[in-house]
């Protein structure tokens, strides 16, 4: 089998390591979802780190960028909604799941194939 | 320090804020009528905590953290007790600028953050769970 073609070798661990960024810049809204005049974060897309990683060594730890959220600030000009950043973080979480048991998916082919169970 | 250490560090610092914030509610509610111990002395004034974001030095990670705990200045309501202590010479005593119903809105919200920094806390050990059963 060519791990190379299907590349999800290679792509798996980005996709964890992005989700990961991903996750602890929804906790940072979280945890500042008091604080005066704090805008909520978001991390570049998947796509876009895709690209960098590319140009990159190694893995590389998303870019943190303005969320756009539906929320408009508060009086204390804040704009994070604690409904909506719980949502994100439980997608990023069932993401970060597929990603995960695709990976070992992926190494139980090849135990498979090396006939080994 | 790797993304998912971070946000046990991010969720731990935001649980600690909430945690103080509760303790200044407790303080005013248990302090509603402190009055002053002299004649026509201020009695207690409600206390406010603000919060800022900061970076935690040893993980790198994005925190908060209590940036100060002010007195508020609103103004303290008269009650008429000329056998108080604290009476002046018209016999009005000044209570304390403590509002129960919004130190209790306030505390539902800090115990809401609360959970919601819990729940991230949870969310990242179910992903590093994730991790380690790769190994497996």
């Amino acid at each position: 089998m060519n791990t190379e073609s299907t590349s999800l070798f290679d792509l798996a661990p980005k996709r964890l390591q992005w989700l990961a960024t991903r996750q602890a810049v929804v906790s940072e809204n979280i945890a500042n979802a008091d604080v005066l005049g704090y805008r909520a974060k978001d991390v570049q897309s998947f796509a876009s780190y895709l690209g960098d990683a590319d140009r990159a060594s190694g893995l590389q730890d998303a870019e943190v960028v303005q969320a756009d959220v539906m929320a408009s600030p508060n009086m204390s000009g804040n704009n994070i909604n604690l409904e909506e950043q719980m949502m994100e973080a439980n997608s990023t979480a069932g993401q970060f799941k597929v990603a995960a048991n695709l990976y070992r998916k992926a190494y139980q082919m090849i135990y498979t194939v090396a006939g080994r169970r | 320090m790797d993304a998912l250490s971070k946000i046990s560090a991010t969720a731990a610092s935001g649980m600690r804020a909430q945690g103080d914030r509760l303790r200044i509610v407790s303080e005013n509610l248990a302090n509603s009528s402190s009055t002053s111990q002299t004649s026509g002395g201020d009695p207690y004034q409600r206390k406010t905590i603000s919060f800022e974001s900061a970076l935690d030095p040893k993980t790198g990670a994005a925190i908060v953290q209590a940036a100060s705990v002010d007195r508020d200045q609103t103004d303290f309501t008269l009650r008429y007790d000329p056998s108080h202590p604290a009476a002046d010479k018209n016999g009005y005593i000044k209570m304390p600028n403590v509002n129960p119903l919004i130190e209790m809105s306030n505390m539902r919200e800090a115990a809401r953050s609360y959970e919601a920094n819990l729940a991230m806390l949870d969310k990242a050990r179910d992903m590093r769970q994730q991790l380690v059963e790769l190994l497996k």
